[in-house]
């Protein structure tokens, strides 16, 4: 790992058919940082994040150049194991969308298949990764409950939670509270920094008073090109580009 | 392509503030030194006009957080509104040193020739600074904000030199001596005022104060 950099794109160019969406990425992504992906719609952030757990693989005619850097080695070499890669680098999505199982099944799932505990241990899993989720005190009572019982920011925690049991080292969530009320938002929020203790964390966001609440480092992408990276406070108090400055302004179209 | 923003009618408003603030800053200090200089009893009019200003500075102060609370601005225009109220405290301590000024005959007595040559150098230099600073905020001109401090140097150097020469070679009097003491001082105050007017400028055009190396 000679860069220091958790996860690093080389002249990362991604396209789906004749449509290029990625136009030769360079970014360096920092271990233990909230990383905050920002853009218009349609700018690449959704296939930026994609491309770094390979969940664009199952894209018909989704191809990439360049490289993507997890600790050095490169995710896209043939010897990379793509599930161990998605045990590494978790995702959540936009919509909460946990399996229609019990709650308790839902985080217990992933180290099930991955063979990673039995019996006891398994519990230890679960409670952990409810309490690192800010989900426990909520929910340990009920555990056998549906989790479709829930309301939707218990189910997007559910969903960290999920995401959490299997130890990834990166978290990458695309719009995570888009879906949630304020309440609920407020809470993700929270999570999200406090996550950052442990983990890499990259979150896509159209609300760019989240990237700059929650973000050590933000990235403004457009039309596939990113336009400015920095640390967040700088990049919302002065900004080096006159197009970041037009987007966050909302001066933009 | 710019777009009409809610915004903006906020950030005109304070615009409009702080031009209003600048003119009469400017005519209050321009005031008091000529009072000082050529006699004449101006506190009351100063004192209206210097409560008027920090009127307005507290008008500025309560729309410039209207306006974070209500559009959470970022950049640029998080920038300006910094600068607003900090240009707009600058330019009610004008009118507060100006006032100071004006009452300090009326309080001490003392006004003679003594001092009558340095008060009127600081004065005009000051008054300078005083215009640079509000023309460099209006036309958001960087190089001439960065003119402001260079000035004050020169400011500073007369108040100095005043200071010694009072303990060299004091006047006989007493009176005279403490009333232009505190107007150099009182000058020199609003000299340093007009610099960090010129740093907030500074700040909202280039992200960055004036850094302060003397």
């Amino acid at each position: 790992m000679s860069s220091g950099y958790k996860i690093e794109t080389r002249n990362l160019q991604v396209g789906f058919g004749k449509l290029m969406v990625l136009k030769g990425l360079n970014l360096g992504i920092r271990a233990n940082c909230v990383t905050a992906v920002m853009g218009p719609s349609g700018c690449g952030k959704s296939t930026l994040i994609r491309t770094l757990n390979r969940l664009n693989d199952m894209v018909p005619e989704c191809h990439v150049e360049g490289q993507v850097l997890l600790d050095g080695e490169d995710i896209y070499d043939p010897s990379m194991d793509v599930v161990e890669l998605r045990r590494r680098v978790g995702m959540v999505f936009q919509k909460p969308n946990p399996f229609p199982k019990s709650i308790y099944e839902n985080v217990a799932f992933g180290p099930k298949i991955h063979g990673m505990a039995r019996g006891d241990s398994l519990d230890e899993i679960v409670e952990r990764s409810l309490k690192a989720a800010a989900l426990w005190d909520e929910v340990k009572d009920r555990l056998d409950e549906p989790a479709l019982s829930l309301s939707g920011g218990q189910q997007q925690r559910l969903c960290i939670a999920r995401a959490l049991a299997v130890q990834p080292e990166v978290i990458l969530l695309d719009e995570p509270c888009s879906a949630l009320d304020p309440a609920a938002t407020s809470k993700i929020e929270s999570l999200m920094v406090s996550l950052k203790k442990d983990y890499t964390v990259i979150v896509v966001t159209h609300n760019m008073q989240q990237a700059a609440r929650v973000s050590d480092y933000t990235a403004f992408l457009y039309l596939g090109e990113l336009v400015e990276y920095g640390e967040t406070r700088r990049v919302f108090e002065n900004p080096s580009s006159k197009l970041t400055e037009d987007f966050i302004t909302g001066r933009f179209g | 392509m710019e777009k009409a923003r809610l915004l903006d009618k906020g950030l005109n408003e304070l615009s409009d503030l702080l031009d209003e603030m600048a003119k009469i800053a400017e005519k209050t200090v321009s005031a008091s030194i000529q009072a000082y200089l050529e006699g004449g009893d101006i506190e009351l009019q100063v004192r209206q006009w210097s409560d008027t200003l920090i009127n307005y500075n507290n008008q500025v102060g309560e729309k410039a957080v209207e306006l974070i609370a209500r559009y959470q601005p970022v950049a640029n225009d998080l920038r300006t509104i910094r600068a607003c109220i900090e240009i707009s405290y600058n330019l009610s301590r004008f009118g507060r040193y100006a006032y100071d000024i004006s009452t300090i005959h009326k309080t001490i007595g003392g006004r003679g020739e003594y001092g009558r040559e340095v008060v009127s150098e600081m004065g005009e230099r000051t008054m300078k600074m005083i215009k640079a600073s509000i023309k460099a905020y209006r036309t958001r001109d960087a190089r001439l904000a960065e003119e402001v401090s260079e000035e004050d140097r020169i400011v500073d150097q007369l108040y100095f030199k005043h200071l010694r020469d009072c303990v060299k070679n004091p006047p006989r009097d007493v009176e005279q001596l403490i009333t232009d003491v505190l107007t150099v001082r009182h000058l020199e105050r609003i000299a340093d005022h007009a610099v960090d007017l010129a740093s907030s400028t500074l700040y909202m055009i280039k992200g960055e104060k004036i850094s302060k190396l003397r």
